[in-house]
């Protein structure tokens, strides 16, 4: 019964939302799917809850025990708890709340997230070799497009920009569309093969 | 006593810090003194614009506003473009995240910049939304019932009580959908406009572009403005000069270091396959 009706519950509810695309019956179309959308949501924020509880028992373990690194996990906690505390007490609109987040969240996220252009082209520089007639047709497409895309590749040579915006919308758009169709196939299966019950692996058990 | 490396080699190992302070430098030099180095504009771009230009005026819009606070500086910059846009048509925006629970934070903050120009009320012509999680399956809830997923906007304003989601049935209702994201149009495009057909435009950042050009070719989304290069031409295109203008010259001369580093590692790389030592 343990994996009998976990695979009934996942039979009923993905097949009332596929039966809703396709049937044009109102208890599917309309009632089922809808309330089990909102079901759904539901549940997903409850994922969030046990992600912030999951994240405090590892640090929480990792400070009392003075593990590796334990005091970045005391600044996490007391972040995490402070910050989440700041918004229940007084709201996300609140001045507090806003100056802490635009002044902390948001210069130090960017900041990593910036710090990936001097990784792109650091990296570009030591592997763009012209090893064989593959690298060079890689290399000679990505300088045609990183210049056609900014305004010095544009004025050194105006064709630049029609050459980039056809590269990215024939060859780079048919590359992309395989790669997703073959996604979305491998998609339709793995969803039939859970709908069905013959994929176990969500519910601890080998298929 | 070791040998001094020979000029080939060191053009194939500069220092890596001596690169990342030339693009310090080149990033910083065009911000404090902007060269103003115009941009083409792309096919994707002039489509979303026109998309957007072609809804009639006052017309709902829904706006996915996936902004974090990692994204937020490449992303902005056309979201601000749009809001002017739509704001200079009086249309009524709802905007959302399923992605990311600080965007709402920057919706409200873009809406406040750009919204006092145009004498914007919030409830009436702008609302915005709180974070849902569920991810697709939030999407496709919003498809199918709006009012049910957000039945408070937000700052926990009931939203039946707004007159601008009075307004709204369903999703046939908004006469187009954007999408302001760090990540493809896919799910959008699945749960959204093939479902119910509204069109859409979206707003990525420059990583994900490549893979929403396939979305853009197809016809499922009607325009893309691709990170910061997307949004000064949208600037462009709306004649309004903004961040993205000024910021396009430090990508342009970051562009151009790349290129003349690749060109400086190739040269050194044929070298060494050429001297007489064959290489190291």
């Amino acid at each position: 019964m343990r994996k009998e009706i976990p695979i009934a519950v996942s039979f009923l509810a993905g097949a009332s939302i596929v039966l809703g695309f396709f049937l044009n019956v109102p208890f599917f179309k309309v009632t089922a799917s809808r309330q089990l959308l909102n079901w759904a949501v539901i549940v997903a924020a409850f994922a969030l809850a046990l992600g912030a509880g999951n994240l405090t028992r590892i640090h929480v373990t990792n400070a009392a025990k003075r593990g590796k690194h334990w005091p970045y996990s005391i600044i996490l906690l007391v972040c995490l708890y402070g910050y989440l505390g700041l918004g229940l007490w007084r709201g996300a609109s609140d001045s507090i709340y806003q100056w802490w987040f635009n002044g902390a969240l948001v210069p130090g996220n960017s900041t990593v997230f910036s710090l990936n252009g001097f990784f792109i082209i650091s990296a570009a520089y030591r592997t763009w070799r012209l090893r064989n007639w593959r690298a060079a047709l890689l290399v000679g497409t990505a300088i045609l497009v990183v210049l056609g895309r900014v305004g010095i590749g544009q004025a050194m040579w105006p064709a630049l920009g029609p050459i980039s915006d056809w590269i990215m919308t024939y060859p780079n758009a048919a590359g992309m569309r395989g790669i997703m169709i073959g996604a979305a196939l491998g998609t339709i299966s793995l969803g039939l093969r859970i709908i069905l019950g013959i994929e176990r692996g969500h519910l601890g058990v080998e298929s | 006593m070791e040998s001094k490396p020979d000029l080939p080699y060191r053009l194939q190992n500069i220092d890596t810090r001596i690169i990342h302070a030339l693009i310090l430098i080149l990033i910083l030099l065009p911000l404090l003194r902007p060269i103003g180095l115009p941009v083409q504009i792309s096919a994707g771009t002039r489509a979303a614009y026109n998309a957007i230009e072609a809804i009639p005026a006052g017309s709902l819009v829904l706006w996915a506003y996936e902004m974090n606070a990692a994204n937020e500086p490449e992303l902005m910059p056309a979201a601000i473009a749009w809001f002017h846009h739509l704001m200079r048509k009086r249309c009524k925006i709802v905007a959302f995240s399923i992605y990311s629970e600080e965007a709402p934070i920057f919706a409200q903050k873009a809406f406040e910049t750009v919204g006092k120009e145009y004498n914007y009320v919030y409830g009436e012509e702008f609302v915005v939304m709180p974070f849902r999680a569920g991810m697709e399956t939030a999407v496709a809830a919003i498809g199918r019932d709006i009012h049910g997923v957000f039945p408070t906007d937000f700052f926990g304003n009931r939203t039946d009580t707004m007159p601008l989601m009075q307004e709204i049935k369903g999703l046939s209702d908004f006469a187009i959908l954007l999408k302001t994201s760090g990540w493809g149009p896919d799910v959008f495009v699945r749960q959204m406009v093939t479902v119910y057909g509204i069109p859409m435009v979206a707003n990525c950042t420059g990583i994900v572009a490549p893979g929403a050009m396939a979305y853009l070719s197809a016809g499922q989304i009607q325009g893309l403005v691709g990170a910061l290069t997307g949004a000064a031409e949208y600037e462009q295109l709306l004649r309004r000069p903004g961040t993205a203008a000024a910021m396009m010259d430090a990508q342009s001369t970051t562009h151009m270091l790349t290129v003349i580093l690749v060109l400086l590692g190739n040269v050194g790389f044929y070298a060494s396959r050429r001297g007489p030592k064959g290489g190291r």
